[in-house]
């Protein structure tokens, strides 16, 4: 398609989607959960979650593996009955089947490992989910949109497992949905395919559409998500966007130095022990670039001659937020 | 001027009752509905017609057993169906039960009169399969309402001779409800019109059919249902518009064209060795739809309570194995120790298998209708256990 014509429909659908939902929302809230519980076997999964999601946003639940993201979300699409607590999507309680028939035309939904038809091609099972709703996206456009023209007649069983994600990704936002409930979409996707389908993300977030998605990486959320809510052991941290939550939790850049061999390393900490506080990270000397600079680090290397094998200042990132909070890491690999 | 009113209220479109607004919905709701059925069979049969493996144990199977027995028994047609009779009783009753036995027309009866001293011996001596003895006092002791067994000698090796019993074991049956001092009535005339000239094939044909119902609904059930849990395909159909009864209902009917064209098959193939095609019967088609809903609800069942698929496929072997080798299809019952067939009796194939058998025989006595209610009873029971069993959401 050519970019301009593209860019011009993008915006008249944008325009269309925007009228559409603004007569029946209230203040762009497409999202509203209050005090969310979730017991299993006398297991808090969930205890007290609230948040809002607005309109065309690209909300990420962030929070390791077994912190409840999963279960939030499969409450969201209407999969399990929560313990206790209000939630309205759409305007519609979940709770209510006949609000929620309504929900399940609007939504679209990816599970985590998720597997669709093998001996079908990727065109026909797009068409496949297409009829499960009331409407649906041309298969064409949809396959253009994903870039899988290429293996539009290919059976699914012949597909890589980035096609595969693809594939799956494009099955929940066939029936143009208006929020799209992701669960862990680049999981085991390399940084490449990643790239590809925060693009692709970013696009649906132009055409109006709202995104909730979950990941246990800590730099996605950065790099695509509007809104991010920290999860851990089913509690909610905190929400806010990436920048202000590595604001509010993080101490700043550090500067980190990988030595040679411990003989040197020994060398530099007695050189920097009464200058500043630092940390021993992997063998590394980790110091918080509020208390001193790279070029006084710098100097006080060469005069205690430590050897050093590389030395980098890092800005904060989510996972600093997330140490701080839950005293716990998460995986920062692209 | 004046008439400029009129003419605008005659251009405004009459806006549609509430009624008929009501009907557009209704019907694009059973549209929408329809079209997620079929879309699911459409799936389902595409994913089916392209697995080669999945096709030859479901369907080829069924045509190989046809081939392999037909290749082997296919031209041997039955002989006469010969009933020796030595009535030492010489009594109303059993005068009245061998008048019984004339009446199914497929017997030929041979009263004989002289002595025999040692049965196994006339019946080799006499190259004859089958001695039924009436003793002495059976109609007395039957009128005093005491135990009064009939004995009948038999060479098991020849099919034909299980044949006859088969028949006089539904004489006895017949007349046991007849005599019995509790008055059960079943509102129907005993009537027996066994096919003539009936082959081997007429008799495994209807057990083939049935061992492929039960192989297709049970595999493809335990199979496809486990895979759509497993890869979360279950659970994004759950996030959908698709109702639960959308759901149970496309697997059904899938289910049933598998069935039919199976059926269909093995019916096509079994004509090669002179199969009576006039046998069929439509209550047949009760019986296959018995037969899928009974073993697709086991299947439902096992998927809930199974979660490996190696587990599950043994279980589903050990249930469908013992059901196939006891259900008479390829081994006669009566080659069975007693309590194997007693155990027989559990099992809803054996009843499945017997009903469609009487049913193409054209035999519908108090057995036939018995095998027909146990089997409904089966398909509704479990069909009822399975729907509830299949858990899409929390």
């Amino acid at each position: 398609m050519n970019p301009k014509k593209k860019i011009t429909k993008i915006i008249k659908y944008k325009v269309v989607v925007k009228e559409k939902l603004l007569i029946t929302l209230d203040q762009e809230k497409v999202i509203t959960v209050k005090d969310l519980k979730k017991e299993f076997n006398g297991v808090d999964i969930l205890n007290g979650i609230s948040f809002v999601v607005a309109l065309e946003e690209i909300y990420c639940i962030l929070g390791p593996d077994g912190s409840g993201k999963t279960t939030l979300l499969e409450i969201l699409v209407g999969l399990r009955n929560p313990s206790s607590g209000e939630v309205t999507i759409l305007q519609n309680d979940i709770s209510k089947s006949y609000e929620m028939r309504e929900i399940k035309k609007r939504i679209g939904y990816l599970p985590q490992e998720f597997r669709t038809y093998d001996n079908l091609t990727v065109k026909e099972n797009l068409q496949f989910w297409g009829k499960m709703y009331d409407k649906m996206l041309p298969v064409s456009e949809i396959i253009e949109l994903f870039n899988l023209t290429d293996y539009a007649n290919k059976r699914y069983r012949q597909l890589t497992f980035p096609i595969k994600r693809k594939v799956g990704l494009a099955t929940a936002f066939i029936n143009d949905p208006d929020i799209v409930f992701l669960d862990e979409p680049t999981s085991g996707l390399d940084q490449f395919a990643k790239k590809e389908i925060w693009g692709i993300l970013k696009e649906f977030k132009a055409r109006g559409k709202t995104i909730v998605l979950t990941t246990n990486q800590a730099l996605e959320p950065a790099i695509v998500a509007d809104q991010v809510a920290i999860i851990h052991k089913g509690l909610l941290k905190d929400i806010g966007t990436p920048l202000e939550l590595i604001d509010r939790y993080s101490a700043g850049s550090r500067i980190i130095i990988r030595f040679i061999s411990l003989t040197e390393r020994e060398k530099a900490i007695k050189a920097l022990q009464d200058e500043c506080p630092f940390e021993i990270i992997d063998d590394n000397i980790v110091i918080s670039s509020e208390e001193i600079t790279l070029a006084e680090v710098l100097n006080k290397l060469e005069k205690v001659n430590a050897r050093y094998s590389d030395i980098i200042t890092q800005k904060p990132t989510l996972n600093d937020a997330f140490i701080t909070l839950t005293g716990e890491k998460l995986s920062e690999t692209i | 001027m004046d008439e400029q009113p009129i003419l605008e209220e005659k251009e405004q479109p009459k806006a549609p009752s509430k009624f008929v607004l009501h009907l557009k919905r209704l019907a694009r709701n059973f549209y929408l509905s329809m079209r997620r059925i079929f879309t699911l069979i459409g799936g389902r049969s595409l994913r089916y017609f392209r697995s080669p493996n999945v096709i030859f144990w479901s369907i080829i199977y069924p045509i190989v057993l046809v081939l392999i027995f037909g290749a082997i028994f296919g031209r041997a047609e039955f002989q006469t169906l010969n009933l020796d009779v030595v009535d030492q009783d010489h009594s109303e009753q059993s005068a009245y039960f061998m008048g019984l036995l004339e009446n199914t027309t497929t017997l030929k009866i041979n009263e004989i009169t002289e002595p025999i001293i040692s049965p196994e011996e006339w019946l080799k001596e006499n190259n004859r399969f089958v001695l039924l003895i009436i003793p002495p006092t059976w109609g007395v002791k039957l009128s005093l309402n005491l135990t009064a067994n009939l004995t009948i000698y038999y060479d098991p090796s020849s099919y034909s001779a299980k044949t006859v019993i088969d028949i006089v074991n539904e004489v006895v049956m017949d007349y046991n409800i007849l005599i019995m001092p509790i008055e059960l009535k079943f509102g129907m005339d005993v009537v027996y019109n066994y096919v003539a000239n009936l082959s081997y094939i007429d008799s495994l044909v209807p057990g083939i059919i049935m061992i492929a119902i039960s192989t297709i609904t049970l595999f493809t059930s335990v199979n496809y249902d486990l895979e759509e849990k497993e890869s979360n395909f279950l659970s994004k159909l759950a996030t959908t518009p698709l109702t639960r009864f959308e759901l149970v209902f496309s697997r059904q009917l899938w289910q049933l064209l598998l069935v039919f064209i199976a059926s269909t098959l093995v019916i096509l193939f079994a004509l090669i060795f002179s199969f009576n095609i006039s046998s069929l019967h439509p209550l047949m088609l009760l019986f296959i739809i018995f037969g899928t809903l009974t073993f697709s609800g086991i299947g439902f069942i096992l998927v809930r309570l199974i979660s490996n698929p190696d587990g599950i496929m043994i279980v589903s072997i050990l249930f469908l194995v013992p059901q196939i080798i006891l259900s008479g299809v390829i081994i006669p019952l009566l080659d069975f120790p007693q309590f194997l067939r007693a155990l027989a009796r559990i099992f809803p194939l054996y009843y499945l298998t017997e009903g469609i058998r009487y049913t193409m025989m054209g035999t519908f006595t108090g057995g036939f209708w018995l095998h027909f209610a146990l089997s409904a009873i089966f398909a509704f029971i479990f069909q009822i256990l399975g729907i509830l069993a299949i858990k899409w959401r929390d």
